[in-house]
């Protein structure tokens, strides 16, 4: 609620276009997630906690809200869903996630009134782009070493990513 | 990375790496995953300060309300001798003994008289109010019982208003009601829910990451390892499309960022009240900047009535964007702070703040009407002829008196018919007109910044409207006047007359530091009263434009009084009935003036929404 009068402050709600967006996006990771009805309750939760968020700005709920697309969309992918369904899921949660604190930010620092059309859409565009680049790299990985993979290589990878997060969260060139 | 090159090699050409599948090594892998990825969801909010924070230009920071703070209000009403509120202070002790207070000013009782009314739970007809003066209310059930029924506060409320209606302050009509719902939710907040208005420093410049894609390596440690204990090849192959976006956040630098920013303001001499136009052109001299997030330096005094002082924009190289807004003119000097603007790179996981300085002054100064009613003043003598009547005989128009002949008297003033009637020698005297000295002085002491509403007017700025309208007045009347602060701030422009004085006067008004909040400096708060002594001249008035909400202005006019100066006290009721405990800061206030006129200093009572001259004819009808 507002201090007084609701037109002698700035309205910090989040912005529409990003809000809509990143619904959009939240629906997307329900549909894809039809196959597993768990994983699709889990998702619907997920959406309407993201709604809520972006009804009032909260960051937390926001994240919380993408967070349970996510999961539903891993807990999807432990049972039938296919896995380009799976991949697809995950990555339009993290994209939710993205155009959602996108939206609280933006609300945040200028405010509902002013017009953000431009840098949402330059941003939005971006990551949609980005996501659907891995989403297909994932896929053409698992086009080319399906079956029979060496599960001794596979735990060399994940030994392997897990030592380079932590290294880049040790050297971060922005800091 | 020699790690991750030996495992796409297994991939391809097995039984390379030195160990074994096993399922345990698995396992733990697995649990390792997630464990991190659990670990640097708890840690995210200990790392640094996220995405930095916007003021409120668009707005002003409203005036603190008068009698917001219980506590305070208490603490400001004056014992009275022979009372004590106990020895450690409490709400029900100041309570008591303001009503002690009240009763022996407004009901004529004694100390002692008013001080048994109040413990024996005469002083007023309510109960509860009674109940909780006398402390009889106290006891654990009762208590208990009117915290269910009434919800605790409002017995202490029922008390404040009771003591308040022995000053003769009602709650207010209904009138006041809508502006309790709002009042009482600043009460809570007061202005702390405000970020300061103003951008200050130089060039500040910082470098930050906003945290925005933190979550997604909790992602990716989560596929992983959820993928490896479960051997989902879906679930594992998730995680790449999470690595792909935290390379995406990695990979995306923060970019060099040049701009330039040029503002114009289409008049600087603006009328008070006058909207003007503003223009901002932010120019990108770098390379692309996908995100900018501007928003402009609005004086902190001046409100934004149109359009809007923030934006964003992405721009090329080379391109530029103006935003415009108009701003509502008030009277005084403002400044325009800088710009900031915040750059955020493509995957928003960099932010740079930019304060970018483009100066520009407005200054809006009152042609003011002056008051078409003569001022009020106190009747005295100086040497300069002038148009004040004094209380002395001697040449004028007005009768005054006769008295006996005297050798020098002119023969024009010789009462020539009782010369003729009884053969006496006899000089009429006529009031004397004379010029006065008048010093307007207005409160600028912290406790002066204060008002009825958030959206109104303080007080000092209800003070120098009505300094402006009255200095004009006074001067036409032929008095020499000044101007000068009733408080630590160093400003006194000396009493004179003319034209070129008249401008500097008002000039000085309007634009003074000294009639701004946050002006008064900490070093003089002891020592002004002396050197304002220093540098009045004698045989002045003074006309001392203050709200009268504290003990202090009260003690501070009597000082002057008894130094000679005849002071007259204008003063602007900035005080409401809108809660009990701003009812309470009324009744304080009428108890100052009481105060004040039982030692001769005349009080002109002002509501602020009536105009000065309905209040100056009242004021010489009673005289």
């Amino acid at each position: 609620m507002s201090l007084w009068d609701p037109d002698d402050r700035i309205d910090r709600s989040p912005t529409l276009l990003s809000s809509a967006l990143a619904l959009a996006a939240g629906v997307f990771a329900v549909t894809a997630n039809v196959g597993a009805p768990v994983a699709a309750l889990i998702c619907v939760l997920g959406v309407l906690a993201l709604s809520a968020g972006l009804l009032d700005g909260r960051q937390v709920v926001v994240t919380a809200g993408t967070g349970l697309l996510v999961l539903g969309s891993v807990v999807g992918g432990t049972q039938s869903v296919p896995v380009l369904a799976t991949l697809v899921g995950v990555a339009a949660g993290l994209l939710a996630f993205d155009l959602g604190s996108t939206a609280v930010s933006l609300g945040d620092q200028l405010g509902r009134e002013t017009d953000t059309t431009q840098v949402e859409l330059v941003h939005a565009t971006a990551s949609t782009l980005v996501g659907g680049a891995f989403v297909g790299a994932g896929f053409a990985i698992r086009e080319t070493v399906s079956g029979g993979q060496p599960l001794s290589g596979v735990l060399g990878l994940v030994a392997a990513v897990l030592l380079l997060i932590a290294a880049l969260r040790r050297a971060d060139p922005v800091r | 990375m020699v790690l991750f090159g030996l495992s796409v090699l297994e991939l391809f050409e097995l039984r390379q790496l030195p160990f074994p599948a096993s399922r345990t090594l698995r396992t733990m892998l697995g649990v390792a995953a997630v464990l991190y990825g659990g670990t640097i969801l708890l840690n995210r909010r200990r790392e640094e300060p996220g995405p930095a924070e916007t003021p409120d230009v668009e707005v002003t920071a409203p005036p603190e309300i008068t009698g917001t703070d219980l506590e305070a209000t208490l603490e400001g009403i004056p014992s009275v001798e022979g009372v004590q509120s106990g020895v450690v202070p409490s709400v029900r002790g100041e309570l008591r003994k303001a009503a002690t207070v009240f009763l022996t000013q407004y009901r004529g009782l004694d100390s002692e008289a008013a001080w048994e009314q109040v413990t024996a739970g005469t002083c007023t007809d309510d109960q509860r109010a009674t109940g909780f003066l006398t402390g009889e209310g106290t006891s654990l059930r009762r208590r208990a019982r009117a915290l269910v029924t009434t919800g605790g506060v409002t017995v202490r409320n029922r008390a404040v208003d009771a003591v308040a209606a022995i000053a003769g302050v009602e709650p207010g009509e209904s009138a006041d009601r809508a502006d309790v719902a709002l009042s009482n939710d600043i009460d809570g907040t007061g202005t702390d829910g405000l970020t300061s208005g103003s951008l200050d420093g130089q060039h500040r410049r910082s470098q930050h990451r906003t945290n925005h894609w933190t979550g997604v390596s909790v992602v990716v440690l989560v596929c992983l390892g959820a993928g490896v204990i479960l051997r989902e090849p879906g679930v594992l192959l998730a995680a790449v499309v999470a690595v792909g976006y935290a390379a995406y956040a990695r990979a995306t630098p923060p970019g060099t960022v040049a701009l330039s920013v040029t503002r114009s303001v289409d008049e600087t001499d603006p009328e008070p009240g006058d909207e003007v136009e503003v223009e901002l052109t932010l120019t990108n001299e770098g390379g692309f900047c996908p995100d900018l997030r501007v928003v402009d330096g609005v004086p902190e005094s001046l409100t934004v009535a149109d359009g809007s002082p923030r934006s964003a924009v992405t721009l090329r190289a080379g391109e530029s964007t103006t935003l415009s807004y108009t701003v509502t003119a008030r009277p005084g000097v403002h400044e325009f702070g800088p710009t900031l603007v915040l750059a955020r790179n493509l995957s928003n996981s960099a932010e740079q703040e930019f304060l970018l300085p483009a100066p520009a002054t407005l200054t809006a100064v009152h042609r003011p009407q002056p008051v078409e009613e003569p001022v009020p003043l106190r009747r005295q003598p100086t040497q300069y002829a002038g148009r004040a009547p004094t209380d002395t005989g001697g040449e004028g128009v007005e009768f005054h008196t006769v008295r006996e002949y005297q050798p020098g008297d002119s023969m024009t003033r010789i009462d020539w018919n009782r010369r003729a009637r009884t053969g006496e020698l006899t000089t009429l005297e006529f009031r004397r007109e004379r010029a006065t000295r008048v010093m307007l002085l207005v409160d600028t002491r912290t406790e002066a910044y204060v008002g009825h509403s958030p959206r109104g007017r303080d007080a000092v700025e209800r003070s120098v409207e009505a300094a402006q309208r009255i200095l004009p007045a006074l001067l036409t009347e032929g008095h020499l006047v000044g101007v000068g602060a009733f408080g630590p701030q160093d400003c006194f422009l000396a009493p004179d007359t003319g034209t070129s004085h008249s401008q500097r006067g008002r000039q000085l008004l309007a634009t003074d530091p000294a009639f701004r909040e946050g002006t008064d400096p900490e070093r003089n708060r002891r020592y002004w009263l002396r050197r304002l002594r220093e540098r009045l001249p004698g045989d002045t008035q003074l006309l001392v434009l203050s709200p009268l909400l504290d003990t202090r202005t009260v003690e501070v006019v009597r000082r002057l009084e008894a130094y000679g100066y005849p002071v007259t006290v204008l003063s602007p009721d900035v005080t409401t009935s809108a809660t009990s405990s701003r009812r309470l800061m009324r009744a304080r206030r009428r108890l100052m003036m009481t105060n004040l006129r039982q030692v001769g200093v005349p009080v002109l009572d002002w509501d602020p929404e009536k105009p000065l001259e309905e209040l100056f004819r009242r004021e010489r009808a009673t005289q």
